[in-house]
């Protein structure tokens, strides 16, 4: 897949001021430079290391995206004037926090047919520098020092096959996603790529109930069962962070054997590692209520996340005592549990 | 690719990917609406053989194509279809639609000037989700997106006896026929306008 395009330009934090200054840019020549075999890497590596899906959003009614429109601009006929919409909207959408970057746009082949584009961020630090000179060591403070840190480093690549309406899709890599933080998502896919992921904060987290609702049916294992029952009644104090399946699972320590009765329900399979937003609400739709059954036949039912606080447990031995308190408010007779 | 090799390439689409694909999909819109009242139907189809090659084939004035790339440019291969009582479940279940689905297009068809009547309804067009297709689907042959159509009983009542109409004449309707078509369109309308009055004055009624 070789490079046949490079641009670079360096951006400054002006969100909320887009009367800044336009930033300079540059066409960087392909040569077998270090930074040339660095971003050829990035570039090649771009389809497995940005490994989530997002999608642009549709301005209004049409099927318009801003970012979308200038990519497509500079697909049709790569140059540093093609690219500069793209690095004053990423420009216009860094904050303070982020501070400066330098951004490179790395398009070619990927295949017969398709050109691929990849689009990376590196953030800009501040380093020392020590030379060595004849026997002199040289120490210098430097401060436009540019990263490929794997807690910043940001990239989106996109796929384009010649054809007009393609295009929306795409898939990025933040490493600072995975820190849960939204506003730091945010900036790098719905301010400065106008996309979201391409699973909506719903549908993930009704793949996700939907799998612990499956796997609690399907298993007779009580610890299974137990750890599935402790995780949803935590769930309800889990912020709108993104995440994967796999993701949630890991996060409350979940046995092997309990990881895998959620995601042997998740079908297709892959889904497991597809990013979305967790919708505390959307949760508790599917997973309202915890049951406990016992063997004499008692049956307790509860909202999950106030279960602990709707029933004292004591255990003697191998039995549980459940007690609750409360003034009675309905009775039911039902046929079945 | 000819008139035949494009028929040839959709038909085999249609039946390995396509009608599929239709299928899981209708089931996977029927189980994102459940819980939702007042909706009648849920159906999806692949379009048939003979109307995508009459859409694909379809010239502008200047008589090119108006579709270079069909499969990609037809964006309601596949069509979902929701149809529900009143005019206040189309944004109940257009709600849905916009926290379940990706969307790339969302709008309501209405005649153009405000004392014609005709076709009303409100159109989508969404990502086809990852959950209806298999881990080894051929991507590149499966479209990127469907059309869903939401309306009242009403408006799928008048636009399907219209759409029948509208493929049977050999020559141009009479102006006499026009203004009967757009009399029942009108009727139609009327009648969503009583029963999303009656609703509301029924339900706040009953809640009342």
């Amino acid at each position: 897949m070789p490079v046949e395009k490079i641009f670079s330009f360096l951006t400054y934090p002006k969100k909320n001021q887009p009367e800044v200054a336009v930033v300079s840019g540059t066409q960087i020549p392909l040569d077998d430079g270090k930074l040339c075999k660095m971003l050829t890497d990035i570039f090649n590596n771009a389809g497995k290391d940005c490994n989530v899906p997002v999608m642009f959003v549709s301005d209004g009614e049409n099927q318009e995206n801003a970012v979308r429109t200038e990519l497509l601009a500079l697909l049709q006929k790569p140059s540093v004037s093609a690219s500069t919409p793209l690095a004053k909207r990423l420009q216009a959408s860094t904050g303070g926090t982020s501070g400066m970057g330098l951004l490179f746009i790395c398009i070619g082949k990927d295949g017969e047919s398709d050109t691929r584009v990849v689009i990376s961020r590196f953030p800009a630090d501040e380093g020392i520098v020590a030379e060595k000179k004849s026997e002199r060591l040289t120490v210098s403070f430097v401060e436009q020092v540019f990263m490929k840190s794997a807690y910043s480093y940001k990239a989106a690549t996109y796929l384009w096959d010649g054809k007009p309406t393609q295009l929306w899709k795409g898939h990025v890599v933040d490493k600072q996603i995975n820190h849960g933080s939204k506003g730091v998502a945010d900036y790098w896919i719905v301010d400065f790529l106008r996309s979201e992921f391409s699973t909506t904060a719903a549908q993930g987290t009704k793949r996700l109930a939907k799998a612990i609702k499956a796997a609690l049916q399907a298993t007779t294992d009580i610890s299974i069962k137990t750890q599935l029952t402790s995780a949803v009644q935590l769930a309800a104090n889990i912020p709108k962070k993104s995440m994967t399946i796999s993701e949630f699972c890991d996060s409350f320590h979940m046995s092997d054997a309990a990881k895998q009765a959620i995601i042997a329900k998740v079908d297709p399979p892959r889904l497991v590692h597809e990013k979305f937003r967790f919708d505390v609400t959307e949760f508790s739709r599917h997973l309202a209520y915890k049951q406990v059954e016992l063997d004499t036949g008692a049956v307790m039912t509860a909202p999950a996340e106030k279960f602990n606080e709707c029933f004292k447990t004591e255990h003697h031995k191998d039995r549980a005592v459940f007690v609750a308190a409360g003034h009675i408010v309905d009775e039911k007779l039902k046929s079945t549990k | 690719m000819t008139e035949e090799e494009l028929l040839s390439e959709y038909i085999a689409r249609h039946g390995t990917i396509l009608a599929p694909l239709a299928s899981k999909l209708q089931a996977h819109i029927q189980e994102t609406l459940t819980g939702i009242p007042r909706i009648d139907r849920v159906s999806a189809r692949a379009k048939s053989p003979d109307r995508f090659l009459s859409k694909a084939m379809k010239r502008k004035d200047d008589c090119a194509l108006k579709y270079e790339h069909p499969f990609e440019q037809i964006q309601d291969l596949v069509g979902a279809r929701v149809i529900v009582f009143y005019k206040q479940d189309v944004d109940a279940v257009s709600a849905a639609v916009d926290r379940y689905f990706r969307r790339i297009e969302g709008k309501d068809l209405v005649p153009d000037a405000v004392n014609q009547f005709g076709y009303v309804g409100r159109h989508f067009i969404l990502a086809i989700p990852e959950d209806v297709i298999d881990d080894d689907a051929d991507r590149a042959k499966v479209p990127e997106f469907f059309e869903l159509q939401v309306k009242t009983l009403f408006q799928h009542a008048w636009s399907e006896a219209e759409h029948d109409l509208a493929y049977k004449p050999s020559e141009p309707l009479s102006t006499l026929q026009q203004r009967q078509i757009a009399f029942t369109a009108a009727q139609a309308w009327g009648a969503d306008q009583i029963f999303e009055q009656l609703h509301t004055e029924l339900g706040s009624s009953h809640s009342g």
